[in-house]
């Protein structure tokens, strides 16, 4: 088998850098991922982990104290009707969108790198579209009838309205969320083979079951590889509208309602490129650190980091055209209101939150214009902070300013939050890093066959073409 | 092939030998062949003379159900 030992993206930009670097051949890239879960649990797992468990437990006490209570233990209140339930979940369901981007588009567009990172980016999106989930739910003030957000048949002949973006908000969610969880889970299938058939060979009957539940029977029949490889096409197709599609329609909830600041037909791809840019933030957030920790420096490599941040610099100047674009219409369309709006946000009481997100979204990404800066874990893992503190003030400026001085001086004010916003919040990371470390520990964390498949051995015509090189070399 | 025999099974180290073993198998005439392997291996499909899986018509009936049954 051969092994190919690259340290650093060829200078020729014709060459494609290679996926796995380093020494590796098939098995000792299956021992590097399986490894991460057949090895004892490190301590620091369990240090992290009761830290996340308990922040949800938090969570739990907030959600039961915010049903006892009602909305009012929130700082929301007239005028501020929308307050951090509507910006937290705005901003979970943007991280998700990375992996959904990574997953599908990628994929149908054919970037290998992608292989690297597309279980966690998957893994990601549906814990942070769960933790989106939430928000809206414990936001409607009377809980106990939310499944009047469904249209279901009922003998109140109650029908929710269809011209609500509201509405279409819980159609694009729970579509997303559905699509995601069957593309990670096709996607996991051959790996769960490969653990059952790990665990099976080293007398862990009980571990074999389970993972073998769940690998449906995989034997890795090129049958099975036929079906597999279409299935996994078509869930990329239908996910790839969906890349666009979710948050455009949550950016609706906010465009198709008459308030300056919000009315405005820049928001969908507007909000796209923001939730692309933060979803990869919180990836290389998570990345790092745990490609350190797991010593998987050779299957994620800097070339992919590198490709990371370029997606990063791209759609984070994205976001800084759309917010100077604002602007700009907001002059040009002559309404006063709108202009206020702006300028309210930019130099208004929460001048300061406005900033933060400039510099955060718009002025950090602008540092990956070097390649050293790119390829610096450091640099990329500072910068992936910005990028979701930025894009959390983003949804803050958005949902507050605009909010805080509408059209009746006499109703003004100036939102504050309360602790249960911020517990609440802080136990949304807490469900999140609960379930993204269990992940870790027990399912597979890179797509083990994926990554192989990259592989210059996994063509069939590899060694014959090797061999032909050396003839020819040996006529010379 | 001798009688009492009911098939064969080998092991390959590359991906490149089990494509060529399975392309001289199909050439013998061979069709009842199958090859398991940890990735997809690009060109197995024609090399195996597998023919289009039913696997879609099964599904676009049940969707066509689905569809039909919801109205």
């Amino acid at each position: 088998m051969t092994t190919i030992t690259v340290q650093d993206l060829p200078e020729d930009p014709r060459q494609r850098a290679p996926i796995v670097e380093g020494e590796h051949d098939f098995a000792t890239v299956t021992n590097a991922i399986a490894r991460v879960t057949e090895m004892k649990t490190p301590r620091g797992w369990y240090v992290l982990f009761g830290i996340s468990v308990a922040a949800f437990v938090n969570l739990f006490a907030m959600i039961g104290y915010l049903f006892w209570t009602g909305v009012g233990v929130w700082g929301n209140t007239s005028p501020v009707a929308w307050g951090w339930p509507i910006v937290n979940f705005v901003f979970w369901i943007g991280i998700g969108h990375a992996g959904t981007l990574i997953s599908a588009i990628l994929f149908l567009f054919r970037q290998k790198w992608r292989t690297s990172i597309n279980r966690w980016s998957e893994a990601m999106t549906i814990f942070a579209v769960m933790a989106a989930g939430i928000f809206p739910a414990i936001h409607v003030g009377r809980v106990w009838v939310i499944y009047w957000v469904f249209p279901i048949p009922n003998q109140m002949s109650l029908w929710p309205n269809f011209k609500s973006p509201l509405l279409w908000d819980v159609f694009a969610v729970s579509t997303y969320f559905t699509v995601s969880l069957l593309f990670w889970y096709v996607g996991l299938i051959p790996d769960l083979a490969t653990y059952r058939d790990r665990f099976a060979r080293a007398g862990n009957k009980l571990k074999a079951r389970i993972y073998g539940l769940f690998a449906l029977g995989w034997s890795g029949s090129n049958r099975h590889w036929i079906n597999y490889e279409k299935a996994y096409l078509i869930l990329a197709g239908l996910s790839t509208p969906l890349v666009l599609s979710v948050h455009s329609i949550v950016s609706f909830d906010f465009a198709v309602s008459l308030v300056p600041g919000w009315h405005t037909t820049i928001f969908p791809p507007y909000f796209v490129a923001g939730a692309i840019f933060s979803g990869f933030g919180m990836v290389l957030t998570l990345l790092i650190p745990a490609r350190r920790w797991l010593k998987l420096h050779d299957l994620v490599t800097l070339n992919t980091l590198d490709n990371m941040a370029k997606i990063i610099l791209v759609t984070g100047s994205m976001v800084g055209y759309a917010y100077s674009m604002e602007f700009f219409i907001a002059w040009y369309s002559g309404s006063e209101y709108e202009q206020y709006a702006f300028v309210n946000r930019a130099f208004g009481p929460y001048w300061w939150a406005y900033w933060i997100m400039v510099s955060c979204n718009v002025i950090s990404p602008q540092l990956f214009w070097f390649r050293r800066l790119r390829r610096s874990t450091v640099a990329l893992f500072i910068v992936s902070i910005f990028v979701n503190i930025g894009m959390w003030f983003e949804r803050f400026v958005i949902v507050v300013t605009s909010l805080h001085r509408d059209f009746l001086p006499g109703s003004w004010d100036y939102f504050q939050p309360t602790i249960v916003d911020v517990l609440t919040f802080v136990g949304s990371f807490g469900l999140f890093m609960t379930f993204f470390l269990l992940f870790c520990r027990f399912l597979p964390i890179l797509a083990i066959s994926e990554v192989k498949g990259t592989m210059a051995a996994a063509d069939p015509h590899h060694e014959a073409k090797a061999g032909a090189v050396a003839e020819e070399g040996g006529q010379g | 092939m001798t009688k009492g025999y009911y098939g064969a099974v080998a092991e390959f180290e590359s991906a490149s030998t089990i494509f060529q073993a399975a392309k001289k198998a199909t050439e013998k005439g061979y069709r009842a062949v199958d090859a398991h392997t940890p990735f997809p291996v690009h060109g197995m499909d024609d090399a195996l003379k597998q023919g289009p899986s039913p696997i879609g018509w099964i599904c676009t009936v049940c969707g066509l159900t689905g569809i039909l049954a919801a109205q």
